[in-house]
C-alpha cells in the first residue's frame, strides 16, 4: 500500500516540480539560469539529504514535508527563484525519503524499486507539456502527504533497519557504480530523437521509459544484475546509438536502457545496505553532472556513436564487476544470529 | 647574494624585452575582460585580415581567443564542478561514518 501511494506521490512530485518550471516560473521570464538552478537543487543535493535521511531515519515525514513544499511552491504567489527554491529541495528530499522507504521495504527485491521510480518520467513529461494541471496536482500531492505518515509509521522495525548487512569493502562498487549512472548520462545526453516532433510521440517515449523502468526491476529479481545488464545494455548501445532517428529502434531502445536503471540502484544499494538513502541519493547525484558533461560535448555522427556505445560498455563492466564483488562481499559474511537475509 | 640578484633582475629584464607578448603574460585583471571581451564585436571580420592560427605563438593571446573561453566557463561548468565536489566530499563522509561504526544496518 506504501509502495503505491509512494509511487503516485512520485509522479505527482516531478509532475509539480515540471508545471513550477515551465508555468509560472517561465512566464516570469528568463528561465535558463533558474532550470540549472532547480536541477543543481534537485538532483546535487541527494546524496547530502541521503546523509542526513540515513542519520535521521523519519522517511515518512520528510516525504510528506516534501509534497507540502513543492505543492506549495507552485500553488503559492512567490517570485521565481523562492518558487524554484522550493520545489527543487522538496524535489530532492521527497526521492530520498521514497526512496529509502522503497529501499528499506524492498525485502532485498529490486521489483518494488523499479515501480518507485518510474512513474517520475510521466510526471516530468506531462508536467512539461500542460503546467496548468499542476492545480489538479497540487491538492492530491497535499492528501498524499496527509496519507502517508500514518502509513510510514506503520512500517515494520525490521524494514526502517534494513535487514541487509554491510558488505567488508564496498567502495570500489559504489565508485564505479556512481560513474556509471554519470557515464550513461553522458552517452544518453548526446543522442537526440528528430521524430519526436508533438504531444502525442512525447507521450509515447516517455511510456516506453516507464515501462523499462518498471520492467527493470523484475528483471533483475528474475534473471540477476548481471544477466540483466547483459540482455539490456547491449541492444539498448545499439538501438539507441543506430536507430534514434526512426520511432520503433528508439522506442525499444529507451525501454532496454531504462531496464537497467534500478539494477545499478539496486546494486548501489545492495553495496551499502545500512545507507538506503545514500545509495539512492547518490546515484541521482551523479545525474546531473553527467547531464551537463553530455551537454557540453558536441558531438555528432559517428562521434556521438562511439561516445554512446562507449558509456554503455562501461556501464555493463561496472555493473557485471560490482555485482561478482557484492556476491563475494555478501558470501564472505559470517552467519548471524536471527539473520534475515 | 647582490650578483646573483643582479643576474637574475638582467635576465627578467632581457626576457621581457625579448617576448613579444610580455604584457599578457602579467597576472589577469578581471576589469580587463570586459574590454577584451568587447573587441571582436567592433572589429569588423575582413576576409582580407590576418586571422590567427594555432601555430602563431602570439595569436594565443588575442582577444578572439579570450572570448569564446570567457563565454564557455560560466554556469554550466561551475555546475558540473560543485556536483562532483560534493558527490566527492558526501562519499568521504559516508566513509568516515562508515568506519566509525563497521557494524550499523547489521
Amino acid at each position: 500500500m506504501l509502495l503505491i501511494l509512494n509511487s503516485i506521490a512520485h509522479f505527482l512530485v516531478d509532475a509539480l516540480c515540471a508545471a513550477t518550471v515551465f508555468g509560472p516560473v517561465r512566464a516570469a521570464g528568463d528561465t535558463a539560469l533558474l532550470i540549472l538552478l532547480y536541477n543543481t537543487l534537485a538532483f546535487s543535493t541527494q546524496c547530502l539529504v541521503g546523509l542526513a535521511a540515513d542519520r535521521i531515519r523519519r522517511h515518512g515525514w520528510a516525504a510528506s514535508c516534501a509534497l507540502v513544499l513543492v505543492a506549495a511552491g507552485f500553488a503559492l504567489p512567490l517570485p521565481p527563484v523562492w518558487r524554484i527554491l522550493f520545489v527543487g529541495c522538496g524535489n530532492s528530499v521527497f526521492h530520498v525519503a521514497g526512496g529509502s522507504m522503497t529501499l528499506e521495504d524492498s525485502g532485498g527485491r529490486a521489483g518494488p524499486l523499479g515501480v518507485f521510480v518510474a512513474p517520475g518520467a510521466i510526471g516530468v513529461t506531462l508536467g512539461m507539456l500542460f503546467p496548468d494541471w499542476g492545480w489538479i496536482y497540487a491538492p492530491i500531492a497535499v492528501l498524499a502527504a496527509v496519507l502517508i505518515v500514518p502509513l510510514s509509521t506503520r512500517r515494520s522495525p525490521q524494514s526502517q533497519t534494513s535487514g541487509q548487512r554491510a558488505i567488508p569493502s564496498p567502495m570500489l562498487p559504489v565508485i564505479l557504480l556512481t560513474l556509471a549512472v554519470a557515464v550513461r548520462a553522458v552517452g544518453g545526453s548526446v543522442v537526440s530523437f528528430p521524430w519526436k516532433t508533438g504531444v502525442w510521440l512525447s507521450l509515447v517515449l516517455t511510456l516506453a521509459v516507464w515501462a523499462g523502468k518498471t520492467a527493470g526491476g523484475f528483471v533483475c529479481d528474475r534473471l540477476g544484475p548481471a544477466k540483466s545488464a547483459i540482455v539490456s545494455i547491449p541492444a539498448a548501445a545499439l538501438l539507441i546509438a543506430f536507430g534514434s532517428a526512426w520511432i520503433l529502434p528508439s522506442l525499444a531502445g529507451q525501454f532496454a536502457l531504462n531496464l537497467t536503471m534500478p539494477v545499478t540502484l539496486w546494486l548501489l544499494y545492495r553495496a551499502m545496505p545500512d545507507a538506503p538513502g545514500f545509495a539512492f541519493g547518490l546515484a541521482a547525484s551523479a545525474l546531473w553532472p553527467g547531464t551537463i558533461a553530455g551537454m557540453l560535448i558536441p558531438l555528432t555522427g559517428p562521434a556521438a556513436w562511439i561516445l554512446t556505445l562507449a558509456s554503455f560498455l562501461f556501464g555493463i563492466l561496472a555493473i557485471l564487476y560490482s555485482s561478482k564483488t557484492i556476491q563475494r562481499g555478501e558470501d564472505s559474511l559470517p552467519p548471524e544470529k536471527e539473520s534475515t537475509i | 647574494m647582490k650578483k646573483l640578484l643582479s643576474v637574475l633582475l638582467s635576465v627578467l629584464c632581457v626576457a621581457w624585452m625579448i617576448l613579444p607578448a610580455s604584457a599578457d603574460i602579467l597576472p589577469f585583471d578581471p576589469s580587463e575582460l570586459e574590454n577584451e571581451i568587447e573587441v571582436p564585436e567592433e572589429i569588423p571580420a575582413e576576409p582580407d585580415e590576418e586571422v590567427p592560427t594555432a601555430v602563431d605563438p602570439e595569436a594565443e593571446d588575442q582577444p578572439l581567443t579570450v572570448e569564446p573561453t570567457a563565454e564557455r566557463i560560466p554556469v554550466p561548468v561551475v555546475i558540473l564542478c560543485v556536483g562532483v565536489v560534493v558527490i566527492a566530499l558526501a562519499l568521504l563522509v559516508w566513509l568516515i561514518v562508515r568506519r566509525r561504526n563497521p557494524k550499523k544496518g547489521a
